[in-house]
């Protein structure tokens, strides 16, 4: 019986001042924690293929980047148009070094990179480039399309939002 | 007492609709509205006659100044742009389409000077042409509008390059 009460003053429960106070600060502390700490991030497209699939969910780490710098092979999601579009990239080159794409293959500062993450043929060919300061340079780990369809480049580290979760 | 909710509900609502009244007059609401009629204008649903299709490109033209500059680093269709060319190409493009949804959002509204203003907004285009091939293209933007005669006029269109090559 004590039981039942339970259940059904947890399904049904007295509307009060204090319910109304305990919900409404529910409420906000959940839009806080995901709009500002751990923003859902739905993928779609499949640049970061096989790495991450097209129409999985995930949350963006705010935080991550508070002390630390972005470095080479981070996964990182980057703010693309106002503030619901974010592009996730993998960083592969940092401010002051050179980027470049041979036969397929990732070259910075003219030695090539290990990139295990990488899994289907590549044959991009890009002149080198330099990453300016403040700068980081982000490619998807799916190559396996023409350079032309494949957004990547360098941008502002002021645009990266933070890191995947998983 | 049920009187005095009344009054209440009705204060509530009056005092709403004057606050709308006054945003929608601002300099602000003003940009908005003429946003909002840009996607009214470019968006599309089904067929649409030829003349419906011209006029909806000669008021699109109506809300650039006689000249805009856009420009973009990944399109090739950078440069200056009178209005009789907006319209033409307006109506080009949008005739390519059986089905066009332009959305505007997350409006950032500045005003350098009191007859210029700067807008940040996310555009986004869905749709599908003719040839039955998918759009799905999202982009940040930056507007100046110039203020002419009491109606704010796009005079710059630029899409935010976020990875450069």
């Amino acid at each position: 019986m004590g039981k039942k009460k339970t259940i059904h003053k947890f399904i049904f429960p007295t509307l009060t001042s204090n319910y109304f106070i305990r919900v409404s600060s529910v409420a906000i502390l959940a839009y806080l924690f995901f709009t500002y700490l751990f923003i859902p991030v739905h993928i779609s497209g499949t640049s970061m293929e096989p790495t991450y699939h097209d129409g999985s969910i995930n949350f963006t780490w705010r935080l991550h980047y508070l002390f630390n710098k972005p470095e080479r092979y981070d996964i990182v999601t980057v703010r693309f148009a106002g503030k619901k579009v974010m592009l996730l990239k993998r960083v592969v080159a940092l401010a002051g070094e050179t980027v470049e794409f041979k036969n397929g293959k990732l070259l910075v500062n003219g030695k090539k990179i290990e990139e295990p993450y990488v899994r289907y043929p590549c044959n991009w060919d890009l002149e080198p480039r330099l990453v300016e300061e403040g700068n980081v340079y982000l490619v998807g780990d799916n190559r396996n399309m023409p350079l032309k369809q494949h957004t990547f480049g360098q941008t502002s580290i002021k645009r990266i939002m933070g890191v995947p979760l998983w | 007492m049920v009187n005095s909710k009344l009054v209440k509900v009705a204060l509530i609502l009056i005092i709403g609709g004057i606050a709308l009244y006054f945003f929608l007059q601002s300099e602000e609401g003003k940009i908005r509205k003429e946003l909002n009629l840009l996607t009214e204008l470019i968006s599309r649903e089904g067929e649409e006659p030829a003349l419906i299709l011209a006029q909806k490109a000669r008021r699109t033209g109506l809300l650039f100044t006689e000249t805009c500059d856009y420009e973009s680093k990944s399109h090739s269709y950078s440069g200056h742009y009178t209005r009789q060319e907006i319209i033409r190409q307006t109506a080009a493009a949008r005739s390519q389409f059986s089905s066009l949804k332009l959305k505007l959002y997350d409006l950032q509204i500045e005003f350098p000077t009191e007859k210029t203003a700067k807008v940040i907004l996310t555009a986004s285009v869905k749709g599908q042409t003719k040839a039955g091939e998918e759009v799905n293209d999202t982009h940040e933007i930056e507007l100046t509008l110039k203020k002419i005669e009491k109606e704010w006029l796009i005079n710059y269109v630029k899409v935010v390059e976020v990875l450069a090559k």
